[in-house]
């Protein structure tokens, strides 16, 4: 349907034919680098691929970052406050999904150490890209070192969203709900 | 897309050598004594293992730890199952190091294995705010070191002081990010950390909450099966774990500039959430495995987590240089133990009051004169000490 209504305003235009086809590409362009958001049997849900989208032309060059917010986590890996997680996670998501420019913060804490991400996607000549800027400490934050990383893809599941291969530090999960107590 | 390789770093502190000052027993021989900062060219070579970014990075390491535990907050003595809980966190810190944990810490220049360092003294403190920040922890011991009760370090400091908190007292300090079994906002379950003292020494401290179940309640909500304690664990053994865990990083780390790996921690933090049994004599204690460099390269990054080990790791290369006068202090060690542990003090932080506990004074007393007693040989004993103090005052002065 949204189709037709489409190639109705455009053929009012005359211009219906390279317009569908320009949309056509334009979506299964989105589809095939993104991955759809599939939701499976009992709950799970997946993405693929997982590979950075390719856009041409890049549309997010001269656009101000989407600023998704901080999700803070319990010293069990679960977010303090799961909503907001949610909606975070989902800002970051359709961001990627659109090869928009945002930013998200997580914050992780261990035992006695924690981790500061902030998360990047940018889209630059064409590419979009996720940039992870770490600040490691030791509470009470006398050590403190930030490194760079660049990731190779972004996966949303059911327990968060995972960011693929960044750099030596692997997988990094940003958990967007609280998992069931034990 | 990317290759996943770090684009911007902050460098290690840079290494340095600090001269010591003192006497060697040792004709012609540099003065060597408790921390030692010894900067030594790094070699290649070898398996790179797990973590090789787990390095040496100049600073100084405890060589002899000298363990003082002390237990702050009202439910310590008022409470017979803390007084008794006490006794045996106290316990644990000598067969810890009585123990093959201390064979694991060798590598990083920590002893020389099992033995290597002494229990000397137990304290209680009464009178503490019920939510701590770090600069009021390093404050009351600036008072405790004031008051007699913790000893003022020497300039290579060796003092390693355990703090247990009772279920009465947190810590808050988020701008450090210290929030400890607070009621919301938990950030960690202890840390270690160190200060100088007004006379210019260092001095190296744990924090042990009290890792009660609530604390883990609230740390944990719901599941705590992403946490590195659990509910299924015996208060006790939470604390242990923990205290195993900080005792490792503070001698192997103590000022935040030895072993470390920027981006996965100390040997502790790689090992976290871990937990092995150690078994000295009849005790039997939780603690936390610890990173081992030395297994990680051997083995190629198959093993790299250990709790014991049969005899003492070989010490790494580069790291703090090997000692022979460190070795043999080690071993005069063994001459303290009818001495060590010291009796009992109790410090009443608010009236800054140091009074020392009847019992343990009796106890340590009978200890050091068996089988015969004091009246064996002296029919005033305690006017022997008052004079023995009013001398040793005099001399002071």
């Amino acid at each position: 349907m949204m189709v037709q209504a489409l190639q109705r305003y455009l053929h009012r235009y005359s211009f219906a034919g390279f317009g569908i086809a320009a949309i056509l590409i334009l979506l299964c362009a989105v589809l095939a680098s993104c991955g759809s958001y599939v939701p499976s049997q009992g709950g799970q849900s997946q993405t693929t691929p997982t590979s950075i989208p390719v856009f041409t032309p890049s549309p997010t060059q001269a656009q101000q970052a989407q600023n998704c917010g901080k999700v803070d986590t319990l010293l069990n890996g679960q977010p303090v406050d799961s909503n907001q997680a949610r909606l975070a996670g989902n800002c970051f998501w359709q961001a990627f999904q659109n090869c928009q420019a945002a930013s998200l913060i997580l914050k992780e804490h261990s035992l006695d150490t924690g981790a500061d991400h902030t998360f990047t996607l940018k889209g630059t000549n064409g590419t979009c890209s996720i940039m992870d800027s770490v600040r490691h400490y030791i509470v009470p934050n006398n050590l403190n070192t930030t490194r760079s990383y660049t990731c190779s893809g972004l996966v949303m599941q059911a327990d968060g969203l995972h960011f693929i291969a960044c750099g030596s530090l692997g997988n990094i999960i940003m958990p967007m709900t609280s998992a069931p107590a034990s | 897309m990317v290759a996943p390789t770090p684009s911007s770093t902050t460098p290690n502190p840079p290494q340095k050598r600090l001269a010591y000052g003192g006497v060697s027993p040792k004709l012609r021989a540099p003065a060597l004594r408790g921390q030692e900062v010894v900067s030594v060219p790094r070699s290649g070579g070898g398996n790179p293992g797990a973590f090789p970014s787990f390095v040496y990075n100049g600073g100084p390491v405890i060589t002899c730890p000298w363990v003082y535990t002390s237990f702050w907050g009202p439910d310590w003595l008022s409470d017979p199952a803390h007084l008794q809980t006490a006794g045996l966190l106290s316990q644990f810190h000598k067969d810890l190091i009585n123990s093959s944990f201390m064979n694991v810490l060798s590598q990083y220049g920590v002893g020389s294995g099992t033995g290597s360092g002494i229990f000397v003294q137990a304290s209680f403190v009464s009178n503490v705010a019920t939510s701590l920040t770090d600069a009021a922890i390093q404050g009351i011991i600036q008072a405790g070191i004031n008051a007699g009760v913790y000893p003022e370090p020497a300039a290579n400091s060796q003092t390693c002081l355990i703090i247990y908190l009772d279920e009465t007292i947190g810590v808050n300090d988020p701008t450090q990010g210290l929030v400890l079994c607070e009621p919301t906002g938990d950030t960690a379950f202890g840390y270690h950390n160190f200060f100088l003292t007004t006379a210019g020494h260092s001095f190296q401290y744990a924090i042990i909450p009290a890792l009660a179940d609530a604390c883990l309640t609230e740390s944990c909500p719901g599941n705590d099966a992403g946490c590195s304690l659990h509910l299924y664990e015996s208060q006790l053994d939470r604390r242990t774990q923990v205290a195993s865990h900080e005792f490792a990083e503070m001698t192997t780390d103590p000022q935040l500039n030895a072993w470390y790996d920027p981006n996965n921690g100390e040997c502790g933090d790689i090992c976290n959430g871990e937990t092995d049994y150690i078994v000295v004599g009849s005790n039997t204690w939780a603690v936390q495995p610890q990173y081992s460099k030395y297994d990680d390269e051997t083995t190629n990054g198959a093993i790299y987590c250990l709790s014991q080990t049969p005899n003492a790791e070989p010490r790494l290369s580069p790291g703090p240089a090997s000692r022979t006068a460190a070795a043999a202090r080690m071993r005069q060690m063994a001459s303290y133990d009818s001495l060590l542990p010291l009796p009992t003090l109790h410090f009443d932080a608010r009236a800054n009051a140091v009074t020392m506990d009847n019992q343990s004074v009796q106890d340590y007393v009978n200890k050091l004169f068996a089988p015969l007693s004091p009246t064996h040989l002296m029919t005033d004993f305690p006017g022997f000490l008052r004079r023995a103090a009013d001398t040793l005052a005099a001399v002071k002065k």
